[in-house]
């Protein structure tokens, strides 16, 4: 590469972050922590727990924020210096190293760009999923455990905290269905793009004549509700099941099953919670769950109003998504972005960036 | 899968052949204790941190020792009680009798709402009332030395007044002033001995579970108590068993100076707790 195309590569690269750190903007950012931490400093800040933790999690998060752009930004200009060193030394070594760094801050840059395309109403939000096994049996069963595992995966690397609310085992192998949270703040931006129908095809290991199956699972991502989204349940409109014992139940028998089930009579939504340590308490998070669904229900009636306004009637979004290939090939893709990759074992261990940025840009596209 | 979920559902198994009645729920809550996490967390715990005692305490519950006596720990709504041999383990069912009975206190509009728990065993009901009843004066009372062990603990640092006696003879220098009795008494038919569960069988206290052939002897003696303690207007609210949901109102009658007596189903639509209000005069 000659030197010229170097600098007009580092001089875009500065620009790029110029724009980025314009929209994060960086002196709002640091005036935002300065207020938190004086807030997380309060010596009344634990007297209400899930206040607290609010602060300190959003505190964490803008802290990484800032830290993330200012350390990409010394990287770029110490890019500069190794080059400029590796020319006067003629050195191919210090040559090699600018470049990978070079590839390396230029993805790093990528993917700081796609946080600054999360802006929509409810992207800032921590995030549902809720994953369900469809057509396929115990193969699309297994498929949405290890659905499950990825998501939960990919949490975990990014030091994201999850919390699983219900899991409902299949007979043989594999889950029904499951609820979990992911409790970091853009949670609900940056997963939303992976709704829809996702199609496993494989041999599977559950024929024992070894043949070639496909099965689907569903995803559902729904942003976590705030008092400020006035969703109000009518408690007359619910139904409540908890464990049934097979005896008399009371004292009789030492009921350990805390789960509770509520079904919204009016939309027949069916929500559970078990992770909960007493039958009140999984009530009250079944709850948030369920007007986390309701409020998803009325975005999409009014989504739909303003596409029937647009005339916008063929909406796919929502429907199947991506497909994990297992055999004959090996493949993962996506089938709006059409991002794709050859590795299913690495997808499945939660390696889902690629395809999550390519969703956000592939969204802020037909946004526009 | 980590390698504790992959134990876990192991467990779930071996439970499930020992006759346990919600193996999943116990394997995971016995491992979510061990490893201090909540059950929704336990895909968190790396496999190096699998504690192998996991073992030894899914061999005591397959022994159908109850798990909260394994734990230590029973959770009723929004308490976290300490329990073990000599005292009763809170059921959920009772969580939806407090339910009733916070909401009626409510309803009285009294500034700081007077409230007595009869064989309050660890707690569980004075606790409750007193966690999320602001400014209720709660009273409790235990008649059994092994139980009290564990309410104590429980109470510690509570603003509930606990005493030790006989339910039908207590406090009596609270008559006629009290705006809510409520009372979770041994109610288990003796005839429904071979019925319950090994659990409550062989580990809660005998004085906790049973009382008379009916199993009423106790709530009969309470009526009573009640009547004793309430104000007029003053509320009654006792747990029973799903098969006196048509006996228990019937001792709260017009004649003995109540109004207003009817029977309640839990959240499992059988009958589980009467309520009645103290006849104004």
């Amino acid at each position: 590469m000659a030197v010229v195309d170097v600098s007009e590569e580092l001089k875009s690269l500065s620009s790029t972050m110029e724009s980025i750190e314009a929209v994060l903007d960086l002196d709002r950012l640091r005036a935002d922590i300065a207020v938190l931490e004086e807030q997380a400093a309060a010596p009344s800040l634990w007297d209400d727990p899930e206040a607290a933790q609010k602060i300190t999690s959003k505190l964490s998060h803008l802290q990484a924020e800032v830290r993330k752009a200012e350390a990409l930004r010394g990287r770029i200009d110490d890019l500069g210096v190794l080059f400029e060193m590796a020319e006067e030394e003629d050195d191919p070594d210090t040559r090699a190293e600018a470049e990978s760094e070079l590839a390396a801050v230029r993805k790093a840059l990528d993917e700081m760009e796609v946080r600054t395309l999360l802006s929509g109403e409810y992207d800032a939000r921590e995030a549902l999923v809720n994953i369900r096994a469809e057509a396929g049996g115990v193969d699309a069963a297994d498929f949405a455990e290890k659905l499950q595992r990825m998501y939960l995966r990919w949490a975990e690397q990014h030091g994201y905290k999850t919390e699983v609310y219900e899991t409902s085992y299949a007979e043989e192998a594999g889950i029904k269905s499951t609820t979990f949270a992911v409790q970091s703040p853009y949670a609900y931006g940056t997963l939303s793009v992976e709704q829809g129908t996702h199609r496993l095809v494989r041999i599977s290991p559950f024929d024992n004549q070894g043949r070639r199956q496909t099965s689907f699972a569903g995803v559902e991502i729904l942003p976590v509700v705030e008092q400020t989204d006035h969703i109000e349940i009518d408690e007359s409109e619910l139904r409540v099941d908890v464990y049934r014992s097979s005896g008399p139940g009371g004292q009789g028998v030492n009921t350990t099953d805390s789960a509770v089930r509520l079904t919204h009579i009016p939309t027949g939504i069916v929500v559970s919670c078990q992770n909960e340590r007493s039958q009140i308490q999984n009530k009250a998070t079944a709850m948030n769950v369920l007007q986390a669904k309701l409020l998803e229900r009325r975005r999409q009636e009014e989504q739909a109003k303003m596409d029937a306004l647009k005339g916008d009637g063929g909406n796919s979004w929502g429907n199947q998504m991506r497909s994990y290939v297992l055999h004959p090939y090996q493949m993962v893709k996506d089938l709006r972005t059409e991002h794709e990759v050859g590795n299913p074992e690495a997808v499945f261990n939660g390696e889902i960036d690629g395809f999550l940025e390519a969703g956000i840009r592939w969204r802020k596209q037909r946004e526009k | 899968m980590n390698l504790l979920l992959a134990e876990v559902a192991q467990a779930t198994q071996r439970l499930a052949d020992a006759g346990v009645p919600s193996p999943r729920t116990d394997a995971e809550e016995l491992a979510a204790y061990l490893h201090g996490v909540k059950r929704g967390e336990l895909h968190t715990v790396p496999d190096a941190d699998f504690d192998a005692r996991y073992w030894e305490v899914v061999a005591r519950r397959e022994a159908r020792e109850p798990l909260q006596h394994i734990t230590g720990r029973a959770y009723f709504r929004y308490l976290e009680l300490q329990v073990g041999p000599g005292v009763f383990v809170p059921r959920p069912e009772t969580e939806s009798v407090v339910g009733w009975a916070i909401d009626a206190v409510r309803a009285m509009d009294v500034v700081e709402p007077c409230i007595v728990d009869l064989c309050t065993g660890s707690g569980a009901i004075a606790l409750a009332l007193a966690q999320e009843v602001p400014r209720s004066r709660v009273h409790a009372v235990e008649l059994s030395e092994d139980a009290l062990k564990w309410t104590r603990r429980n109470m510690e640092g509570s603003r509930v007044d606990l005493r030790q006696g006989d339910a039908l003879t207590a406090f009596p220098d609270l008559d006629g002033q009290v705006d809510l009795v409520v009372s979770n008494p041994p109610y288990i038919p003796l005839t429904e001995w071979e019925y319950v569960a090994p659990e409550a069988r062989d580990h809660d206290p005998e004085l906790a579970l049973f009382s008379g052939e009916d199993g009423l002897d106790l709530i009969r003696g309470l009526e009573r108590t009640a009547h004793r303690l309430l104000r007029p207007g003053g509320v009654v609210v006792v747990e029973h068993a799903d098969t006196q949901g048509g006996q228990v109102p019937w001792i709260f009658t017009e004649e003995r100076g109540w109004a207003d007596a009817a029977d309640h189903p839990d959240l499992n639509n059988r009958p589980r707790f009467a309520t009645a209000r103290k006849a104004l005069p």
